[in-house]
C-alpha cells in the first residue's frame, strides 16, 4: 500500500478487531455493534447528503427497504440474508435513482421535504401492506444461528461483520472522495449550474450517488434486521431515523469520510450510557443529542472533524490539515 | 353522505390550516422551514391543557394566556438561534430546528411525562343538526374561531405598516432592506406572529385530540404539506391548502381505506413540488 | 461554427429571445452589445441548453445540438463564463480549474497539469491554493475564464467578463482574450465596455427587446443611429 492513510484506516481496523476478540462485555459489545451500524449507516447517508448536497430525510426508507426485503425473503422462501442483502440493496438502490431523477430540480429545503414524504409513503405502506409486512404487528425472524442465516450467537461475531462493512465503506468512500467523481461531486455540491455549464454530467451523478448512498443505507437494514431478529415500521421507517443518520454525519462533519465515523463514535456510546446509567429519566439522551446538534450547527458548522483536526494541528505542529480542507462543507457560504 | 363528508373536510381542513399558517409566515418571510414547529403546537397545548386542568379556564380563553408566553418564547428563540443561522445553508437551518424540536420534545417526555392528557369539554360530544347534515360542535366553534383568525390576520398583514413590511421582505428580502425595512426587526415580528398562530391554532387542537410530547410529529408533516401546496408565506394559501388537504383526506378515507388514506398528503406534496414547487396561491419561483 | 435559427426564449408571458437567427464564424470574435434587459444573457443561456422554455434550432459545426443537455454541449466544444462568477467556493482555485479539465481528460494527475498551464498563462499561478472567497472581483472573473477555457472549448461564450474591472485589467484581458484567439478559439461575447469591444470584434451585434437591431463591425454599428437610440447615446466614448 502506498497511500499513508489506507494504512492507517486498516491499522485502526486490525487494532479494533483484536480488541473485539479480548472484550466479553455484552454491553460493551452491543456498543460496539450500534456504533458500527450506525457509522455505516451516516456513511453511506453522507455520499448522497454530505457529498453530492442532496440532503435527504427520506433515508429511513431505503433502511427499512433493506431490512423488509431480507426479512421476508429468509422467512418465506428460507433465502439467506446474505442474498437478500443484495436484493434489498439492488431494490433501493433502484427506487433512488429514479427518485432523485425526479426530484432532480428542487434545492435544499424542498428536496429534503420531497425525500421526507418518500420515507412517510414507505412508512404507511409497511403498516398498510399486512399481507406481505405483518402491518405494525412486525416481523420475527426465528433464532437460527448459522453463517448462512446471518444470525450469531456471539455478538461478537456482528461486531466483527459490521466493523468489516464499515472498513469497506469507508475505503470505498475515500477513494471516490479522491477520485475525480469526488471532485466532481463537491462541485454539483457547490453549484450546480456551473458544474454542469463545465461538462459535469450532473443528473447521472446525483442519481448515481443517491443510489450508491441507498444501497449501502439498505445493507445497513439488512444487518440491523438480523441483529435485533425483529422488524416493525415504527423501528424502521420513522422520520427519528432518517434524522438521525444525518445528525450524526453532520455532527461528525459533512463531506468526509471520517465525519460520520466520529459523529457515530461520539453519539451512539454516549446515548447507549445515558439510557443505561440514568434510566430513570427517559428522554435524556434525545435531549442531550439535540442540545450537541443546535451547538454544532451554531458554533462549528462544519462539525467536529475539523475542529479536532485543527487541534491536532496545533498540538503536532504538523500540517495535517493540509490535504483537508477540500472535505470542508463551508456552511456560512453565500450564493 | 358526499355533502356530510365534503363538510367534515372543510372543518378539519380550516384546522390543519390554521395550524400550518404559523409554520407558512415563518418560512415565507424567513426563508426557513421550522422543522420544531410540531414541538411548538405541542408546548401550546400543554398549555391550554394546563390552564384548563389547574386553573379551570376554557380552552378558547386559554389563547390569553398561550398567546402572550408563546409570543415571548418565539422571540427569544428567533432572537438567540434562528437569527443566528438566517444566512447559512438550508442544512445548518434544517438540522438547527431539528435540534430544537429533538430538546423542545424530550424536555417535555422529562419534565411533564408521557401520558396522554385530554381537555374535556361538554360539548365535545354534542352536534348541530343543519337539514340532513350534523356538525359536531366543538369542529363548529374551532371553524368559527379559525376562520376570524384568518380574517383579523391577513387584514393585518395587508393593511397595517407592520404587515406591509412583512410581506415587502417576504417577497425580497434585499429590496426590502433597500426602501428602509429593519428586516431583522421583522423576523422577530414573524416568527413571533407565527407562534401566535400556533398558540391560537393549539388551543383549537386540545379540544379534539390529547396532548403528548410527541404529539407534533403527528401535525407537523401535514403542515409542510399544507404550506407547499398553498404557498409559502400565504395565509389565504395555507387556509385553502388546509382544506383541500382535509377534504382529500376524509374523502379518501370513506370511499378508499382508512389506512391509505394518510399516503394522499404525501402524493400530493411530491406533485406540487414537481409541477408547482411556488403553491397555488405561491408567486416566487 | 455556431447557428441559431430563430431561437426563442419566452418566461410566462414575457418574450425575452424573440426569433433571433444568426451565425458565429470558425475563429472570429464576435461582440454583442446592448441594454440591460435586452436578452443576451438569456441568448447565452439558449445556446448552453440552459433555458427551458427555449424554441427554434441551434447549431454547432454543422450539428443539430438543440436537444443535448448543458453538459453535453460542454463537451462537444461550448464554453462558458457567467455574468456574475458561479465558483465552487469549497473548492481552491486550482481544483475549479480542474473541473472543467476533468471533464476532457480521464484522471486527476492530467487535469492538474493543464490546470497549471492555464493558471500560468492567465496569470493567476500564486493564486492556486487559495479559496474563492479571498479573490477579488477581477481575479474571480479570471477564475471563471480560465475554468471555461480548461475544458478546450472550440467556442468561448464570455458575459461581461470586464464588467466591474479596472482600466488596467480592461487591458490585460484584451490582450488575453487576443493570445486565446491566436490558439484557434472562437468567441462571442457580452460586452458593455466599449473600447473593449471596438479593439478586439470583428463583427458586433446588437440586441433590443429579444431581437437583434443591428450587426456589422464596430464601426459601423457605432454609427447606426437605431443602436445610437437604443443604448449607446454616448457614441464619443467609443
Amino acid at each position: 500500500m502506498r497511500d499513508k492513510k489506507v494504512c492507517i484506516i486498516i491499522l485502526a481496523y486490525t487494532v479494533l478487531m483484536i480488541a473485539i476478540s479480548l472484550v466479553g462485555n455484552n454491553f460493551l459489545l452491543d456498543m460496539v455493534v450500534l456504533t458500527g451500524l450506525w457509522a455505516f449507516a451516516a456513511q453511506a447517508w453522507n455520499i448522497a447528503g454530505g457529498y453530492s448536497g442532496q440532503f435527504s430525510l427520506g433515508h429511513c426508507a431505503f433502511f427499512g427497504i433493506g431490512a423488509y426485503t431480507s426479512s421476508i425473503l429468509y422467512c418465506n422462501t428460507g433465502l439467506s440474508p446474505w442474498v437478500g442483502m443484495l436484493i434489498g440493496g439492488v431494490i433501493a438502490a433502484i427506487v433512488a435513482a429514479v427518485y432523485s431523477g425526479i426530484c432532480n430540480k428542487l434545492k435544499g429545503h424542498f428536496f429534503a421535504l420531497a425525500t421526507l414524504a418518500l420515507g412517510q409513503i414507505m412508512y404507511i405502506a409497511s403498516v398498510q401492506l399486512t399481507s406481505i409486512t405483518k402491518g405494525s404487528v412486525g416481523i420475527n425472524i426465528p433464532f437460527k444461528p448459522g453463517f448462512l442465516n446471518m444470525i450469531f450467537n456471539s455478538r461478537a461475531t456482528y461486531a466483527y461483520i459490521i466493523l468489516t462493512f464499515v472498513l469497506l465503506l469507508t475505503l470505498f468512500t475515500y477513494f471516490i472522495q479522491k477520485s475525480k467523481y469526488g471532485y466532481f461531486l463537491y462541485a454539483i455540491r457547490d453549484n450546480e449550474r456551473a458544474a454542469i455549464s463545465l461538462g459535469v454530467r450532473g443528473l447521472q451523478l446525483k442519481m448515481g450517488s443517491f443510489a450508491v448512498s441507498a444501497f449501502f443505507t439498505a445493507i445497513a437494514g439488512t444487518f440491523y434486521a438480523q441483529y435485533i431478529l425483529f422488524i416493525d415500521p415504527d423501528s424502521l421507517l420513522v422520520l427519528f431515523l432518517a434524522v438521525q443518520m444525518a445528525i450524526i454525519a453532520i455532527i461528525g462533519g459533512t463531506g468526509s469520510y471520517l465525519g460520520p465515523l466520529l459523529g457515530s463514535v461520539i453519539l451512539i456510546p454516549l446515548s447507549m450510557l445515558l439510557r443505561a446509567k440514568i434510566n430513570f429519566v427517559s428522554g435524556l439522551d434525545n435531549l442531550i443529542y439535540g442540545l450537541i446538534l443546535m451547538a454544532v450547527v451554531l458554533f462549528l458548522p462544519d462539525g467536529l472533524l475539523p475542529f479536532i483536526l485543527k487541534i491536532f494541528k496545533n498540538r503536532t505542529g504538523k500540517k495535517a490539515m493540509e490535504k483537508y480542507p477540500k472535505g470542508e462543507l463551508n456552511l456560512d457560504a453565500k450564493v | 353522505m358526499f355533502l356530510q363528508n365534503l363538510v367534515n373536510g372543510i372543518f378539519v381542513g380550516a384546522m390543519y390550516g390554521l395550524t400550518a399558517s404559523g409554520l407558512s409566515l415563518i418560512f415565507g418571510v424567513l426563508n426557513i422551514v421550522n422543522f420544531a414547529h410540531g414541538e411548538f403546537i405541542m408546548i401550546g397545548m400543554y398549555i391550554t391543557y394546563f390552564a384548563g386542568a389547574l386553573l379551570g379556564v376554557n380552552p378558547i380563553l386559554s389563547v390569553l394566556i398561550s398567546v402572550p408566553v408563546m409570543l415571548i418564547l418565539g422571540v427569544l428563540v428567533e432572537r438567540f438561534l434562528i437569527n443566528r443561522i438566517i444566512n447559512s445553508s438550508d442544512m445548518a437551518q434544517i438540522f438547527l430546528t431539528v435540534g430544537l424540536g429533538l430538546v423542545l420534545s424530550n424536555l417535555a417526555l422529562i419534565f411533564i411525562g408521557g401520558n396522554y392528557y385530554s381537555v374535556r369539554v361538554g360539548y365535545a360530544t354534542e352536534s348541530l343538526k343543519l337539514g340532513s347534515l350534523l356538525i359536531g360542535k366543538a369542529s363548529f366553534l374551532t371553524f368559527i374561531v379559525t376562520v376570524i383568525t384568518f380574517i383579523v390576520v391577513s387584514m393585518m398583514l395587508k393593511y397595517t405598516f407592520i404587515g406591509k413590511a412583512i410581506r415587502a421582505t417576504s417577497q425580497d428580502r434585499t429590496t426590502a432592506q433597500l426602501m428602509g425595512v429593519n428586516t431583522g426587526f421583522i423576523y422577530t415580528v414573524a416568527f413571533g406572529l407565527g407562534m401566535v398562530l400556533v398558540a391560537i391554532s393549539a388551543a383549537l387542537l386540545t379540544i379534539m385530540f390529547p396532548v403528548y410530547p410527541n404529539i407534533g410529529n403527528h401535525f407537523v408533516v401535514i403542515c409542510f404539506v399544507i404550506v407547499v401546496l398553498g404557498g409559502l408565506g400565504s395565509l389565504p394559501g395555507a387556509l385553502v391548502g388546509g382544506v383541500i388537504v382535509g377534504v382529500i383526506e376524509i374523502l379518501c378515507g370513506y370511499y378508499f381505506s382508512m389506512g391509505w388514506k394518510d399516503v394522499v398528503p404525501f402524493l400530493v406534496l411530491i406533485i406540487c413540488l414537481l409541477v408547482r414547487p411556488q403553491g397555488i396561491f405561491g408567486t416566487r419561483t | 461554427m455556431l447557428k441559431c435559427d430563430s431561437v426563442s426564449v419566452v418566461f410566462g408571458g414575457l418574450t425575452a429571445v424573440n426569433k433571433v437567427s444568426f451565425n458565429v464564424d470558425e475563429n472570429e470574435i464576435l461582440g454583442m452589445i446592448g441594454p440591460n434587459g435586452a436578452g443576451k444573457t438569456t441568448l447565452f443561456n439558449a445556446i448552453c441548453g440552459d433555458a427551458k422554455s427555449a424554441t427554434g434550432k441551434v447549431s454547432f459545426e454543422d450539428r443539430d445540438i438543440t436537444p443535448l443537455t448543458t453538459d453535453s454541449r460542454c463537451r462537444l466544444g461550448i464554453g462558458r463564463t457567467f455574468q456574475i462568477p458561479q465558483l465552487f467556493e469549497t473548492l481552491t482555485v486550482k481544483e475549479n480549474i480542474m473541473i472543467g479539465a476533468l471533464c476532457r481528460v480521464p484522471n486527476i494527475s492530467s487535469a492538474s497539469e493543464i490546470a497549471e498551464k492555464i493558471m500560468e498563462l492567465l496569470e493567476i499561478k500564486d493564486l492556486g491554493a487559495h479559496y474563492p472567497a479571498v479573490l477579488t472581483i477581477g481575479q474571480r472573473k479570471r477564475l471563471e475564464l480560465s475554468r471555461a477555457l480548461a475544458t478546450q472549448p472550440k467556442l468561448l461564450l464570455l458575459d461581461e467578463i470586464m464588467g466591474g474591472l479596472h482600466y488596467n485589467e480592461v487591458e490585460e484581458t484584451v490582450a488575453l482574450l487576443k493570445r486565446i484567439r491566436e490558439q484557434g478559439i472562437t468567441i462571442f461575447m457580452i460586452e458593455h465596455v466599449i473600447s473593449a469591444v471596438v479593439s478586439l470584434c470583428d463583427r458586433v451585434t446588437v440586441m433590443n427587446r429579444g431581437g437583434f437591431i443591428a450587426q456589422g463591425t464596430p464601426s459601423e454599428v457605432m454609427e447606426n443611429n437605431e443602436v445610437i437610440n437604443a443604448y449607446l447615446g454616448r457614441a464619443e466614448d467609443a
